[in-house]
């Protein structure tokens, strides 16, 4: 029932854009996995999905479900012959029909008789917590009950692919998780083959097998989430899969290095007193290039004040009570701030703090064209790097150009 | 485009496909029997009547547009480059005229018809149309209870006694008006001469009506007691329904000859102008005179016939006694679009 | 790691380097309709529109003069009988937006921002009056005042009323009180839409009562010039007042003067086509700064939110007031030429004599050719209301979407159509459908009741077009694409997701139609199909020959039919739609 999807180098572009809303994206979904596409606005997830379905044509390339191949640059079968189903962000729900008519759309459409069409449909609002609601119209329904009458449709008629738009951005955020847990529970039941789109990294973690991401129409990685979390591609998807903060430095050589464990030298607004840092560079570093250290959330600890793996010192300027502890904002220059961190101590704003960054957690990029970020203030460098590691670098104001 | 906006454009393509036929199912019936059919443009009040009577008699299939003379000729004025009538029938020769200057008209058709003297004197020299009938302008019908003892010429209408009482057509709105005009200033010497009549006529309270309906309305309702209307109309008004005995009317001297006439559309196809001139020759028979002299027994049906042997209607007055003059249609229906302007700044 | 180079082998195989374009050069078959779309809009919009205009400079093109170029025409509708209906109509026109816009804002501000009760029966009783075309209070004005007319014969002679109402000041009245429904309509969105927090910011910084008025009043400021802008525009634009009650006053007005140019004789279509600039010209500058001035400042962001508005409690004496104005006003506007119309249909027709009588009833019974004109009209309105109605949808479906210039294109055309007087659009199709080229296409539509059905489409399209442009713009893509994905056909799609959403707006926009077509004056007037009168033509006939009883009868049973029809229509609706439709219409709509 579940089939695989094959997308091949497809390109959709519009009419009077000058940029392809998708330039040869490519990829392959196993039957019964769930695909979540990442990306922010404008990427292209969503034409992705428009084009899966059929409510788009493709430009050039192909897609194939299964074994048939539903669209290439001049074929298109239309969406209600591909057989799948999809779950919209603004819900989509027919307000003319009650819950029941809409659960029993899909159906009806595939020439079920009524009463087996309906009795199936009570069958899936019952599954979807709403077996007394039928008689409703969907505007007499709070959002997230709308959601699971949407929710219940797409998945009536068992397609043989489900897809799901951007399904939670509309709800509340306590109701996005449990919503979250159900669409999982019930479409690993069915074992459909699922693609969904998100822009909240959180949601893609926990739902997908595996995550895309994707940036101007490209396909800039794709894979399970441990691969992007532990080694994304490009600073992008580093961005986009969770950052405390930046740093810039440099790679002091001798000789090139990565990617693997490295350590590079983070220049401050005092050029004599550099901070070195354990990280872990993702591709190969030139000696002597710039680079740019991304940092997990999970990556700067607070340590105790003084003990030896403390690298950096900062000042807390704002506090986030969470329950099991506090996420921190950690000041360690000026307008430079990292985020997020942890600890379950409570510190006052204004206070000083050690910190440990984890070298697994502290991805390093090579920085072909040197992003304009704050520097690390001096008084914050406790590992100064030797003075050689920073020859070649430019400190102060140069830097910025 | 999405599959959602094809299917608007596809209803939308629809509806304008019912739209266009509707006018192509219209153009296709008149196509759709093997004579051509002859369309008749006509403000004769006998006119569906003699339709009727020339297809019955001939088996020509008619299409009759019965309207005013001030539609018709906007209609043909309209598709002069595209025309679609085969013969126009009104009243007054100047329209005819007109026309014909335009080179709208058929030439050189003459009925073989025996005309009376007062008909011949009114066929044109060129054949561009035929006299059907002759009517007289203006006639001057009025209250006999408010009035008297009538004026007696044209020049008495001008006294202060009548302030307000008299009424006449529009000559933008009524075919046979403009050829009385055009009569006063022929009568009274020249274009300036009538000009000073009429707008001496208006400081008197001249009231203005589009057609004879609404002026011998307005002479019904005692809102004038003197109408200035065409012949046939006045007669008409007092035979009734129902019989009105308060009206009489007066021929003051002159009266001006107003033919009925039947112009041929030059362009239109020659078997169309063939039936056309069957159509002429039809009605000035023994049977067509009959159907006129019937079709509007109280109001156009009361005309002096042009062909000899037919007896005007017996509520007609002897046109032996009365004074009447014969405008060159020529001549004044040249002036027929400076006259009716000014008369419409002026006097109306 | 997977990266996406690695990923593209998986199905690469199949795409050996980059595939050659093979799409055909022959346009889609989308293209071919959407084509259809325009074709259709340029041959019934613009065609005629500038044919008609290019007519006045152009006689020659025509074959309606000698010269290829001539500012003749132009410069001789400046003088004479033409400029002073020109300058009739532009100061009836002003005086009318004034008073349309003095009465119709306490209208709007009672129904909007007041307590007072029966609110929807007042606003739907404006919007009927809205319905009812201008000649029909102006025939029942006539019919009483005239010197034969009703009130004579009752025995009630007022001739200084008579001197009055058939004069400029009852074409002021008649056009004024035409003029409130629009004054209402605009005044109390915005007063609608705005809510009672501004003024009471106002007053909690320090504003008296009456100075906060004059902080709220620029909030309302452009409704109140829209009033005007409309008011003046239809006034100017109307012809029904101008063929009726102004032409029996003697009093000229430009549109009747552009109708008399062609239909008097001999008629001269130059010098129509010479008016059609001045008037196009005075209605269109109006609309043009209106929309101008509404573009900067919407108050459609006003009332973008729901608001809760505070109505003001009238009091005893305000009601009193309120009830007084309103009752004025429904008596002046309809209740006395209802009178009128209704007492002229049912009175003898003889001088003197008053007896009532439905002799006038009975003879249009009797005569076929006064009862063909009612069917035939309603023909007419039923064909050309499904028509508009797909091309309004058509349109609206267009101006929802992004800003294309085909989509600006469509704005200004469709608005173009309202600024053109009925009578100039009437016109322009006798010329652009005479034309030789089109009767060389095969297109022979002049005088037929195809193209006087065309003409009514194309006039009423953009009225259509705006009342659906909101409606469709909330039915969301999405529900379209949602069928779809799950197994609806395109026509199912569309008629399951989309159609019960629309069916109301769609409904109200067909009746808009129908009854505007069904008592049409000047399109009908110019372009009827001969020996084949609509009813609006019918009754101007009767009444122009002096036949008042039957005219006005006719009248009467128009109005009747039309409001039955209506009715028919409305409680069809009620009776057959499924619940759902009307719980979705009534959500929307």
């Amino acid at each position: 029932m579940a089939e695989r999807v094959q997308v091949e180098r497809v390109c959709k572009r519009y009419r009077g854009a000058a940029a392809a809303a998708l330039d040869e994206v490519s990829l392959v979904v196993e039957p019964g996995e769930i695909l979540v596409l990442l990306g922010p606005s404008g990427s292209g997830k969503t034409t992705l999905l428009r084009c899966l379905a059929g409510i788009e044509r493709v430009s050039d390339g192909a897609i194939r479900l299964g074994d048939r191949l539903v669209a290439d640059a001049r074929l298109h079968l239309a969406p209600d012959r591909r057989n799948l189903a999809m779950v919209f962000q603004d819900f989509a729900l027919w307000p003319h029909m009650t819950v029941l008519e809409n659960a029993a759309f899909a159906l009806r459409r595939r020439h079920n008789e009524r009463p087996a069409a309906l009795a199936k449909a009570q069958a899936m609002l019952e599954r979807v917590g709403l077996g007394s609601y039928g008689g409703r119209y969907p505007h007499e329904l709070s959002g997230g009950e709308q959601q699971r009458v949407a929710l219940a449709r797409a998945l009536v008629a068992q397609p043989d692919l489900l897809l799901f738009d951007e399904p939670l951005s509309s709800l509340d955020a306590n109701l996005r998780e449990r919503l979250r847990i159900e669409i999982a529970t019930l479409v690993r039941e069915q074992g459909a083959t699922v693609v969904y789109i998100t822009h909240d990294q959180g949601e893609a973690f926990a739902l997908g097998d595996k995550i895309g991401v994707l940036q101007a129409g490209r396909l800039i990685q794709h894979g399970p989430p441990e691969a992007l979390y532990g080694s994304p591609a490009t600073p992008f998807v580093a961005h986009f899969t969770g950052l405390a903060g930046t740093l810039r430095g440099v790679h002091p050589g001798p000789g090139p290095a990565g990617p693997g464990p490295v350590t590079v030298a983070i220049p401050s607004t005092d050029h004599r007193r550099g901070l070195e840092l354990a990280a872990t560079a993702m591709s190969v570093l030139e000696p002597g290039a710039p680079v740019q250290v991304l940092l997990r959330p999970t990556a700067a600890r607070i340590c105790r004040t003084g003990s030896r793996p403390a690298v950096l010192r900062g000042i807390v300027r704002a506090g986030a009570f969470q329950g099991r502890g506090y996420d921190y904002v950690v000041e360690v220059g000026r307008d430079l701030l990292l985020t997020g961190v942890f600890d379950r101590r409570r510190f006052a704003r204004g206070e000083s703090v050690d910190l440990f960054v984890d070298a697994k957690q502290s991805l390093v990029f090579a920085d072909p064209e040197p992003i304009d970020a704050p520097l690390v203030a001096a008084e914050a460098v406790i590992r100064v790097a030797c003075g050689e590691a920073l020859s070649g670098v430019p400190s102060g104001p140069d830097l910025t150009v | 485009m999405t599959t959602r906006n094809r299917v608007r454009a596809l209803l939308a393509a629809a509806a304008l496909l019912a739209a266009g036929t509707a006018g192509a199912i219209d153009a296709a019936a008149s196509s759709a029997s093997s004579k051509t059919t002859l369309v008749v443009y006509s403000a004769q009040g006998y006119d569906s009547a003699m339709v009727k009577a020339f297809t019955k008699a001939t088996g020509i299939p008619t299409k009759l547009d019965d309207n005013s003379t001030g539609p018709l000729l906007t209609q043909i004025e309209a598709s002069k480059n595209n025309p679609n009538w085969g013969l126009l029938w009104v009243d007054g020769d100047t329209a005819f005229a007109g026309l014909d200057q335009q080179h709208l008209l058929q030439r050189g058709f003459e009925p073989k018809v025996a005309w009376t003297k007062l008909g011949r004197s009114v066929v044109p020299s060129d054949g561009s149309y035929t006299p059907t009938g002759i009517t007289l302008m203006a006639a001057l019908a009025y209250n006999t209870k408010a009035v008297p003892n009538p004026p007696s010429s044209w020049k008495a209408l001008l006294s202060s006694k009548w302030d307000g009482k008299i009424g006449m057509n529009d000559p933008s709105q009524s075919g046979p008006t403009y050829p009385f005009v055009a009569g006063m200033m022929n009568y009274l010497g020249g274009i300036s001469q009538g000009k000073a009549f009429f707008t001496t006529l208006k400081r008197h309270g001249l009231l203005v009506s589009s057609t004879n309906g609404p002026t011998l309305q307005a002479l019904a309702s005692g809102r004038i007691d003197i109408a200035l209307v065409q012949s046939s109309a006045a007669i008409g008004d007092r035979l009734g329904p129902p019989v009105n005995n308060n009206i009489a009317i007066k021929y003051l001297s002159p009266m001006t000859l107003l033919p009925s006439a039947i112009g041929i559309d030059a362009k239109a196809p020659a078997a169309e102008r063939a039936e056309a001139e069957r159509f002429i020759e039809f009605v000035l028979s023994k049977r067509g005179q009959q159907v006129m002299q019937t079709g509007d027994p109280t109001g156009d049906s009361l005309y002096y016939p042009v062909v000899q042997g037919v007896k005007p209607l017996p509520a007609l007055p002897k046109l032996a006694g009365i004074a009447t003059q014969h405008l060159n249609p020529y001549t004044w229906g040249a002036r027929e679009t400076a006259l009716n302007t000014w008369f419409d700044a002026n006097v109306k | 790691m997977a990266s996406a180079s690695a990923d593209a082998g998986a199905g690469g195989a199949v795409l050996q380097g980059p595939r050659p374009r093979l799409r055909t050069a022959l346009p889609s078959g989308a293209g071919v309709i959407q084509a259809a779309f325009w074709l259709t809009l340029f041959l019934i919009i613009l065609l005629p529109c500038l044919a008609f205009l290019i007519l006045a400079i152009s006689p020659r093109l025509f074959d309606q003069g000698d010269s290829y170029f001539t500012l003749r025409f132009i410069g001789g509708v400046l003088t004479g009988q033409t400029a002073a209906a020109i300058a009739n109509s532009l100061w009836i026109g002003a005086v009318t937006a004034v008073i349309g816009t003095l009465a119709g804002f306490p209208v709007a501000w009672l129904v909007t921002r007041t307590d007072i009760r029966f609110r929807g029966l007042i606003a739907g009783a404006i919007w009927l009056t809205l319905l009812v075309p201008s000649w029909l209070p102006s025939l029942g004005w006539v019919r009483l005042v005239q010197p034969d007319g009703v009130m004579y014969q009752m025995g009630v002679g007022l001739p200084l009323l008579t001197h009055a109402i058939l004069g400029p000041f009852g074409v002021a009245l008649v056009l004024g009180l035409r003029n409130v429904p629009f004054a209402f309509l605009a005044i109390s969105t915005a007063l609608a839409g705005m809510g009672q927090e501004f003024e009471d910011a106002a007053r909690v910084h320090g504003s008296s009562r009456w100075h906060s008025l004059t902080v709220v009043a620029p909030i309302v400021a452009p409704a109140i010039w829209s009033a005007l802008a409309i008011g003046f525009a239809e006034s100017v634009s109307d012809f029904g007042v101008a063929a009726t009650l102004a032409n029996q006053a003697n009093f000229p007005l430009g549109t009747y003067q552009l109708y008399a140019s062609i239909n008097d004789f001999p008629p001269s279509f130059p010098t129509a086509a010479a008016m059609a600039w001045l008037l196009v010209g005075s209605v269109a500058l109006p609309l043009a700064l209106q929309a101008r001035a509404l573009r900067g400042r919407s108050y459609a962001v006003l009332s973008g939110r729901a608001r809760q508005i505070q109505r003001r409690s009238l009091g005893r004496l305000g009601s009193i007031f309120a009830y007084g104005g309103l009752g004025l006003f429904f008596l002046v506007a309809v209740g006395v030429p209802a009178f009128g119309a209704l007492a002229g249909s049912l009175l003898q027709e003889d001088v003197g004599s008053f007896s009532v009588t439905t002799a006038n009833y009975a003879a249009i019974m009797h005569n076929p050719t006064m009862v063909q004109p009612v069917g035939r009209s309603l023909e007419y309105g039923v064909i050309t209301a499904t028509i508009t109605v797909v091309l309004g949808y058509t349109a609206a479906s267009f101006l929802t979407r992004a800003a294309t210039p085909a989509k600006r294109l469509l704005d200004f055309m469709l608005l173009a159509v309202v600024a053109i007087p009925g009578v100039i659009f009437a016109a322009g199709y006798i010329m652009a459908y005479n034309l030789p080229v089109l009767s060389r296409l095969g297109i022979n539509l002049y005088q037929t009741v195809g193209l006087l059905i065309i003409a009514y489409a194309a006039s009423n399209l953009p009225t259509s077009a705006r009342v659906l442009v909101g409606s469709v713009s909330q039915v969301h893509g999405s529900l379209t694409d949602a069928a779809r994905v799950h197994g609806a056909n395109p026509p199912v799609a569309w008629l399951r997701g989309v159609a019960p959403l629309l069916a109301r707006p769609l409904l109200y926009a067909w009746l808009l139609t129908f009854t505007g077509v069904f008592l049409e004056l000047p399109i009908s007037q110019l372009l009827y199909a001969p020996s084949q009168p609509p009813l609006s033509v019918s009754i101007q006939d009767n009444l122009g020959n002096y036949h008042f009883g039957i005219g006005t009868a006719q009248a009467v049973i128009a109005v009747l039919v039309a409001a039955a029809a209506v009715g028919l229509v409305l409680g069809g609706y009620r009776l057959l739609a499924p619940r759902g439709w009307r719980q979705a219409g009534a959500s929307n709509g």
